[in-house]
């Protein structure tokens, strides 16, 4: 009786670190926000960082300004329900990425988050269906597992992105000529 | 061994932001199916025990056994595909797949009787095959389809977790199933798309006359939720039921009158999620034949039979539904059809409403459909208990109402 009180316990006390949860802004949307500051990296650099990593990776630019130093970007990627024999992709998961730029720092923020559900269609195509669910939502009646793994997918992946951003950022640029004058001492 | 760890760290980071690209258009291969069944009471109570009525000209077709637990399809499909290829092989088996699958079967209803007599028992296992395609894509916008595929007219399809209700329309019903053939698509943008191709006419696993019937789509979106779908199919000669002796007409000795026509079928499909929970949608046909007649003769055989030398059909169809939430829903279709020139299986006039309260469960892999249907007709068309009704130019003892409930169950994989 005693062990399986401790074990309760543990349980329950540990429970909440297993839970999944992922950051709100103070209106309770989930968002991943933080300032970020960088030694000595010009704003101009940290702006051709942050453009040549979004088209890299294939974001959708709807805004870029680089007098104000300031990017909008969207995305969206699947998500996946596992299936019997083959995974199938249940929608996709869409975000919007803001990264506002100065001297010597950066912010960026994803948010917006929201699931668009996908459904086959008579052409067999897994096509988007129309309806959304926004991912700040806890529950899904009927499929609550599945949407934890959106969710915490969601959570894995922006955690990865924001390491590469990062990254990349703070890489400097080559110095120009360089290159020019080795080529100049390759004489026969 | 610091160097390491931050080596396999950073390693690890790009690994998992290659997971944002979209790898849905990545090759791969996969096998699902479902297997549908359903219960329904009608409470005309056929004498015949069957929706389809002794005629099989009763108005329902794929639901169609009264009081008694019943088996609709099986579905195997395996499908690989591609950035440049698409592949599908989708196998199914039971009484809607024999049904929906009719122009494959080794039976009467296959009309291309070769000299080898070694041909036509191949025709065994053709009948499980629904769709057999692949498709080729020299471009991203330029495709190339050749085999058996799923017709492009009409709304509804024969996969009962592909469609809101389990009960499908006359529009379905009446027109064609598959084809067999070669079809070229081109997409303009993502929003508008063009498909042109020529078939072995109608739900035909083989060319009977020598013929073949043109296709076409265009597909265009005005809005992101929006859809609209333009259909054409027409041909020679390509009805397989007239030229089996539909409507009176005797088999292979039907009179060459009514295999000499064209046949036109335009169709619109289209729909719109107005909000993220409610729904709208609308099928609308209009086809017609066009007899060759030589002389008042001809035109008087054929105007007996079908009423005019260009004897139409037609009907709409409106599909409405409201998730109340991811586990149910609730979805109204109200159908006009007519068939007044019994050139069509319906051969009368139909209204039909259906009402659909849909359960998914175990994670959408379960579905559970409740319905009821009401259909009504200015003939007394439907079959009662005392026997089969107004059909195929018979008069019987029908009555001009027919209302089932039932519930279908259907598990996908």
């Amino acid at each position: 009786m005693k062990n399986l009180r401790l074990i309760l316990f543990f349980w329950i006390s540990l429970s909440p670190l297993f839970a999944q949860v992922l950051p709100v802004d103070d209106k309770g949307k989930v968002a991943f926000y933080e300032v970020v500051k960088v030694d000595s990296i010009k704003a101009g650099t940290l702006y051709a960082n942050a453009q040549h990593w979004l088209k890299k990776r294939g974001y959708t630019v709807s805004e870029a300004d680089s007098v104000e130093g300031r990017l909008l970007a969207s995305y969206e990627f699947p998500v996946y329900d596992k299936g019997y024999l083959s995974k199938k992709i249940h929608g996709k998961v869409g975000y919007q990425l803001h990264i506002d730029i100065k001297d010597n720092k950066y912010r960026y923020q994803f948010n917006d988050f929201v699931f668009a559900y996908y459904k086959e269609d008579r052409y067999y195509h897994q096509v988007r269906s129309g309806k959304i669910k926004p991912l700040e939502e806890t529950t899904a009646s009927g499929w609550q597992k599945l949407w934890e793994r959106h969710r915490r997918d969601t959570q894995l992946n922006i955690e990865s992105l924001i390491a590469q951003l990062k990254t990349v950022m703070v890489v400097l640029p080559q110095p120009t000529g360089i290159i020019e004058k080795q080529v100049k001492k390759e004489e026969w | 061994m610091k160097k390491i760890l931050f080596a396999c760290f950073l390693a690890s980071t790009s690994f998992m932001a290659q997971a944002q690209s979209d790898s849905t258009d990545a090759g791969k291969f996969t096998i699902s199916g479902y297997l549908d069944s359903y219960y329904l009471a009608a409470f005309n109570k056929p004498k015949s025990g069957n929706l389809l009525g002794t005629s099989q000209l009763a108005g329902r077709a794929f639901d169609r056994l009264n009081n008694q637990f019943a088996l609709g399809l099986v579905q195997a499909k395996f499908a690989y595909s591609n950035s440049k290829s698409d592949m599908v092989i989708d196998l199914t088996f039971g009484p809607n797949a024999d049904l929906g699958n009719f122009g494959n079967t080794s039976q009467g209803l296959n009309l291309w009787r070769p000299s080898s007599t070694y041909v036509s028992s191949l025709y065994g296992t053709s009948a499980a095959i629904k769709q057999a395609y692949f498709t080729y894509k020299p471009t991203s916008k330029l495709s190339f389809t050749v085999g058996q595929f799923g017709t492009h007219i009409g709304y509804e399809v024969i996969d009962a977790p592909v469609n809101y209700h389990y009960s499908l329309s006359n529009l379905f019903n009446n027109g064609p199933f598959y084809h067999i053939g070669l079809k070229a698509g081109y997409a303009f943008s993502d929003n508008a798309a063009l498909m042109l191709g020529l078939v072995n006419n109608w739900d035909n696993l083989t060319d009977d006359n020598d013929q073949k019937s043109l296709i076409g789509q265009f597909f265009f979106k005005p809005m992101s939720t929006w859809s609209v779908y333009l259909n054409y199919i027409g041909g020679y000669g390509d009805d397989t039921y007239l030229a089996l002796g539909g409507g009176g007409n005797t088999g292979p000795s039907a009179n060459p009158l009514f295999t000499d026509y064209t046949r036109h079928l335009f169709d619109i499909t289209t729909n719109f999620q107005v909000t993220p929970k409610f729904y709208l949608g609308l099928n609308a046909a209009y086809g017609f034949y066009s007899f060759a007649t030589s002389n008042a003769t001809d035109e008087g055989i054929i105007k007996t039979k079908f009423n005019k030398t260009s004897p139409d059909w037609g009907g709409v169809a409106i599909y409405t539904n409201y998730a109340i939430s991811d586990v149910i829903g609730i979805g109204v279709r109200y159908e006009h059809f007519q068939d007044k020139n019994r050139v069509r299986y319906l051969q009368s006039v139909n209204n039909s409403l259906t009402i659909t309260a849909p359960i998914t469960l175990a994670g959408g892999k379960l579905q559970v459909k409740p319905e009821l249907r009401m259909d009504t007709s200015p003939d007394k068309y439907y079959e009662k208990s005392s026997g089969q009704g107004n059909v195929d130019g018979v008069t019987g003892e029908g009555t001009n109402s027919q209302t089932t409930l039932g519930v279908a169950f259907i598990y996908k994989y």
